[in-house]
């Protein structure tokens, strides 16, 4: 058990040995694409010729580094499996998967804003008729809901860009409380009827964000010590 | 003999005519400092911060708040062609509008069912009454939770007031405008640059000083650690006269306990340094966070004990309604609100005035 236990530390201990600091460490090296938002700042040109920054990591160095930052959130197989999905990831640093997840999560909350817009305007079927009008209003209201977690998550990938770790959080915080509005409104208004499609995916927007949140987390603590 | 009055009589009767016939309200772009009648002299150089503010600054609330006022506008078309047997879709739809505007789930319930028993009753019989009547319990509600909005500058000098929150939310930025309207009002203001985590935050501090012409305390030694470099503000405020000293802390995530402690610390050297201080801790929390601002307005006033707070960037925002969650969840009143990236458009927080912007 208790060797079980250590084998995550292992690895990330593995991994500070292995990696260039400059891929764990968001303040050092290139960041990802990812990372540049229009806020980011970059530092001049140095007055005397440097050495060439060190290469990205490579895949199997990648692949680690997206292990060892999914064993430090809540849910390792979602946090894998997102960013794995990016090729960005496999040239990312922290900071730059902090990014990614961000991203993810944005276009999570996007596709939810479209699914209850869409939602609003369907009619169901002659046999099932989805919604009356305050069912078709409440799915209105869904819809912006998704839509100010989608902004806040756009917020947080600026704040990520200019190195503001914590506003970030609290952005991406903020995104996973507003489908939460949708939920009670379904649940005072029209209990029973909220929809299966949106139930699905604010547990998925949930897990996401909490994904960004301790990815954010590593980047806050790096930063303080 | 009745004791003094504590908070001064600001008003000559001309301009309390003039506020009287505003549209806004009695009350309306007032800002008052409270304080013993015997620091009556620091007051009176601060005399214009608590006069009548210009038609502009309600202006500027006004247009601050477009974007939530835009969101709301669906209350009209509403009650417009409101008639009893439509209540219930007409509440519901209401409640959406709040929430929307982020009034948060508490808040847009307990105000809709107030209506709802009021309509029930009786009491309110056509759709003006009823927007009259939702005015009236978001004032309430403000007023009651978080009544004394004016700014607590106790009764020696220097006043000292501590500004908390996270980075990026417009902490420095707040202070900067802060101490912009003080010396305004011929107050001497000192600076003390506690963030001494972030360079960049002291550079903005020290572009702050020059662009207001205040003073500034910033650490020389590096390692300085920020309770030090409060204190040391304190006892120069002290020893050469200021009227303010406003000091800048450390951004910190209200998550992180090991550098919110260090708040704890910093209010505990000002305390030291001269008994009574700091007279105001005001928190700025970032108007397009929306209701997430409720969390973190908890733990900053769990762990530091918020008198105040400052709303940042609500012009941006379709988000108005979080002014009154904040107060509501949390019995804290909002001092200044952040309505424009101008050196004026830090308002000092007028109730009736917000009210009547959101629902004109």
């Amino acid at each position: 058990m208790a060797a079980a236990a250590m084998a995550p530390m292992a690895t990330v201990l593995l991994l500070l040995v292995l990696l260039p600091t400059s891929t764990l460490c968001s303040r050092a090296g290139p960041s990802s694409s990812h990372s540049h938002g229009h806020g980011a700042k970059r530092s001049p040109p140095p007055a005397t010729p440097s050495p060439p920054p060190p290469s990205p990591p490579a895949a199997p160095q990648a692949a680690a580094l997206v292990r060892a930052t999914c064993n430090s959130t809540s849910y390792y197989d979602v946090c894998v499996a997102t960013l794995a999905a990016d090729p960005s990831s496999t040239t990312a640093d922290v900071r730059g998967l902090s990014a990614i997840a961000v991203s993810v999560a944005a276009a999570n909350a996007s596709g939810a804003a479209q699914a209850a817009a869409a939602l609003a305007n369907s009619t169901g079927t002659a046999q099932a008729p989805l919604a009356d009008g305050s069912v078709q209003a409440l799915l209105r209201t869904c819809a912006a809901k998704y839509g100010d977690a989608r902004d806040a998550l756009a917020s947080a990938k600026d704040s990520i860009a200019q190195q503001d770790y914590d506003y970030a959080s609290v952005h991406v915080s903020a995104a996973a409380e507003y489908p939460q509005v949708c939920k009670t409104l379904f649940r005072r208004q029209k209990p029973g009827a909220y929809p299966a499609e949106l139930a699905a995916r604010e547990e998925a927007l949930k897990q996401l964000c909490s994904v960004a949140l301790d990815i954010i987390a590593l980047l806050s603590s790096s930063n303080n010590s | 003999m009745a004791a003094p009055s504590r908070v001064l009589p600001f008003l000559s009767p001309a301009a309390s005519a003039s506020v009287r016939a505003s549209p806004y309200g009695r009350r309306a772009g007032l800002l008052r400092c409270a304080a013993a009648a015997g620091q009556a002299g620091f007051f009176t150089r601060l005399g214009r911060l608590i006069k009548e503010k210009a038609q502009s600054d309600v202006d500027k609330l006004f247009s601050g708040f477009s974007k939530t006022r835009e969101n709301l506008s669906v209350v009209d078309e509403l009650l417009t062609y409101w008639n009893l047997a439509d209540t219930d879709r007409v509440l519901d739809e209401l409640e959406e509008a709040l929430l929307v505007s982020d009034f948060g789930p508490k808040i847009s319930f307990r105000i809709v069912d107030t209506l709802r028993e009021q309509i029930r009753d009786g009491k309110l019989k056509s759709g003006a009454e009823i927007k009259e009547a939702l005015k009236s319990c978001i004032l309430e509600l403000l007023t009651s939770k978080g009544g004394n909005s004016e700014l607590q500058l106790g009764f020696r000098k220097p006043a000292v007031i501590m500004i908390v929150g996270v980075n990026g939310g417009g902490k420095t930025t707040s202070l900067g405008k802060l101490a912009y309207r003080f010396k305004n009002e011929g107050a001497k203001v000192l600076m003390a640059a506690g963030d001494t985590f972030r360079a960049a935050a002291r550079d903005q501090l020290e572009v702050w000083a020059e662009r207001t012409g205040s003073e500034i305390v910033i650490d020389n030694d590096k390692k300085a650690k920020p309770p030090a470099v409060l204190s040391q503000a304190v006892k120069r405020g002290k020893r050469e006269g200021y009227d303010l000293v406003l000091c800048d802390t450390s951004g910190r995530l209200h998550t992180n306990y090991g550098l919110m402690e260090e708040l704890v610390s910093c209010k505990k050297v000002l305390a030291k340094a001269l008994p009574g201080a700091p007279n105001e801790i005001l928190l700025v929390l970032d108007g397009t966070t929306g209701l997430n601002m409720l969390q973190q307005a908890r733990e900053f006033n769990d762990v530091v004990g918020v008198t105040g707070f400052i709303l940042t960037k609500l012009d941006g925002t379709a988000r108005g309604g979080c002014v009154v969650s904040v107060v509501e969840e949390l019995g804290i009143p909002v001092k200044f609100i952040g309505v424009g990236e101008g050196m004026e458009d830090l308002q000092p927080f007028d109730a009736e005035a917000f009210v009547e912007a959101i629902f004109p």
